[in-house]
């Protein structure tokens, strides 16, 4: 029974890794990436990299923000502003306009520079860092829904082979410590199992809470069984914050916002605000929400304050005491996205990303390996293992590759370009399609080399192109203490380094040793599909 | 290949898929079902019933999920699984008439 239970797992391990593991590469490493959001998209808006942290008090920023909106967006139905933070040195001031004939309503996006209060020149229109965070859940070009529907069953696939993984590595201290390189599919499998093994507390805790973040689409049935009208009963009663006002005919004289800032100032003095929303700011029906700042907190949604914008009331307020189900449900959302995260923990999130893109990678090498490594002389290598091969170098050096490309359209592309944003992104598919047709046509190890060295040199001109193109270059970067920045240059530069080493390693694998047949067996037994 | 290789294959392919439907789908409304009740049954507050059993989900259908694919029987399989949500689905019409 035993042993069967052991087996079965095997099989589990294999399939389920194998139908899944290009999608979660793509997820895994967009998410990855994605835990620079911020900082991507301080990288890719040149016009802010000048501003220095802030160092004026939160109360006059708020009131700059409000003054700029009141003189820029009075008839606005929105006001947005967001507060400088150490990932984000300016000052957000966004307004929302309701739009004729039931179309969506239309966000404008400005920016103020705390220090000096003036509106920063030179915008240009990108979507930085939350393309790779949208990517890693509703993908692109693809239906929302069946976007988030697929992304889900990949992530249980994910963790069902976690889970049959760790049940299939008998000997996990043992083997955590080996690496044998130079013996063929031996070394993937190492490899494969020390960036499981190192990371598994990340793996299976980045995957299930993942899987949370989407829970209200994948069961609703808990929501739909207590409240009448489902989940969004369920809603109304969990984020009271985001019931809307409707605007009434009356429109406003004299706002008392100075007042509501004055009562809240007065009775929470310590808090710290992550961003003020004015809902219909010149309406009878102004509202002003006030959100907290959850800091290092492991929490995901804000305390929240909402006041009335014309008597400067206090309405309500929501999670200034959070219940144990919502430390339980808000906790697992904020170790998942890592908000909380300090710079160290923040890299440490993104090694143990990088393992978990490793994992799934040699995953899939070595599958398609053993089934390479299996086939006799005069066999040719069936339509399945042609497609996994294609899929394998496409997606694995392909995305890197990709990213690479959007990273250079950004700094390229003409600043005035019409749907600049939209252009970016086409560069990182266009790269991505084209790595993919590459890979479709040959795929031998030369291939590999190929593009892990056009990945090596895309990557060590990556600082270059940003030296020739924006005021700053690694050194300046250094010198001025904006490590954010330098961070960048120096991991282009890694990155270029550990592709290099990759090429050389796949020169010289050619006349790497053959694994022995008795090591072939053993091998075979441990790990047989 | 004989034909009867050929047999083989197809029924042990339909046998996989047959495994598979029941651990994607037979776990899912395993674990839809079973949170429901386990939200009637929890004593605290609405919302907080409701985040507790969807946090748990995930960790009853990878339960689930693994134990189809360790049970030899697919007709147990499958047998437990109709009952289990029967019976589940039954206890949560009793408790919601009786409320």
């Amino acid at each position: 029974m035993k042993d069967s239970f052991f087996r079965s797992m095997t099989w589990l391990h294999t399939w389920v890794g194998l139908l899944m593991c290009w999608l979660l590469f793509l997820i895994f490493f967009a998410g990855t990436i994605s835990f620079f959001r911020h900082e991507i998209s301080l990288w890719n808006q040149p016009a802010v990299h000048s501003i220095e942290n802030n160092k004026v008090q939160q109360s006059a920023l708020i009131d700059a923000g409000l003054e700029y909106l009141g003189k820029t967006a009075p008839d606005a139905n929105r006001w947005w502003i967001g507060l400088p933070s150490p990932r984000q040195p300016e000052v957000q001031v966004s307004h929302r306009h309701s739009q004729p004939d039931g179309q969506r309503d239309k966000w404008i996006d400005e920016r103020l520079d705390p220090n000096t209060l003036n509106q920063v020149d030179g915008l240009v229109d990108t979507r930085g860092g939350n393309f790779f965070y949208r990517l890693h859940f509703d993908l692109h070009y693809m239906d929302r829904k069946l976007a988030r529907w697929l992304v889900c069953l990949a992530s249980l696939f994910m963790l069902i082979a976690l889970i049959s993984g760790i049940v299939i590595h008998k000997r996990i201290f043992k083997d955590m410590f080996q690496f044998r390189p130079q013996k063929g599919v031996r070394a993937w499998l190492d490899a494969h199992n020390l960036s499981s093994v190192l990371a598994l507390p990340f793996h299976l805790m980045i995957t299930y809470t993942g899987l949370v973040t989407l829970i209200f689409m994948l069961f609703p049935d808990p929501a739909n069984t207590l409240y009448e009208d489902g989940v969004k009963g369920f809603r109304a009663d969990f984020y009271p914050e985001r019931q809307r006002t409707e605007a009434t005919e009356q429109q406003l004289s004299t706002p008392a916002f100075n007042s509501a800032f004055e009562h809240f100032r007065l009775n929470w003095p310590e808090q710290k605000i992550k961003r003020v929303i004015v809902d219909h700011p010149s309406n009878m029906s102004a509202t002003i929400k006030i959100y907290g700042d959850n800091g290092t907190l492991i929490r995901d949604e804000h305390p929240y304050w909402q006041y009335s914008g014309t008597t400067g009331e206090l309405l309500k307020t929501a999670r200034l005491d959070p219940s144990s189900g919502e430390v339980l449900y808000g906790g697992m959302i904020a170790v998942h996205s890592g908000r909380l995260a300090h710079p160290g923990l923040r890299w440490l999130y993104f090694i143990c990303g990088i393992a978990g893109c490793i994992m799934i990678a040699s995953g899939c090498i070595m599958w398609a390996k053993r089934i390479r490594e299996r086939l006799k002389p005069e066999q040719s290598p069936s339509f399945g293992l042609k497609l996994v091969e294609a899929l394998n170098l496409g997606t694995i050096m392909g995305l890197p590759l990709a990213t690479a490309g959007f990273f250079y359209a950004n700094r390229l592309l003409p600043a005035d370009i019409a749907d600049r944003a939209e252009k970016e992104i086409l560069a990182f598919f266009i790269v991505w399609l084209a790595s993919a047709i590459a890979a479709g046509i040959r795929r031998n190890k030369r291939v590999w080399q190929g593009f892990a060295y056009l990945n090596a040199i895309t990557w060590l001109l990556l600082p270059i192109c940003n030296a020739l193109t924006t005021n700053g270059n690694l050194m300046t970067y250094i010198v001025e203490g904006k490590w954010i920045l330098a961070s960048f240059d120096l991991a282009f530069l890694a990155t270029a380094a550990a592709f290099a080493l990759q090429g050389k390693k796949l020169s010289s694998k050619v006349n790497a040793v053959k694994v022995k047949p008795a090591q072939k067996r053993t091998l075979n037994r441990e790990q047989k599909a | 290949m004989s034909q009867a290789d050929n047999a083989l294959t197809f029924q042990y392919r339909l046998s996989v898929l047959s495994r598979f439907c029941a651990a994607i789908l037979g776990g899912y409304f395993f674990t839809a079902y079973s949170i429901s009740l386990l939200s009637l049954l929890l004593p605290t507050s609405k919302v907080d019933a409701v985040l507790y059993s969807v946090c748990l989900s995930i960790l009853i259908y990878s339960c689930v999920f693994i134990a189809v694919f360790s049970v030899r029987s697919l007709i147990h399989i499958w047998a437990a699984l109709v009952v289990s949500i029967g019976a589940i689905a039954l206890l949560i019409g009793y408790i919601q008439g009786g409320s």
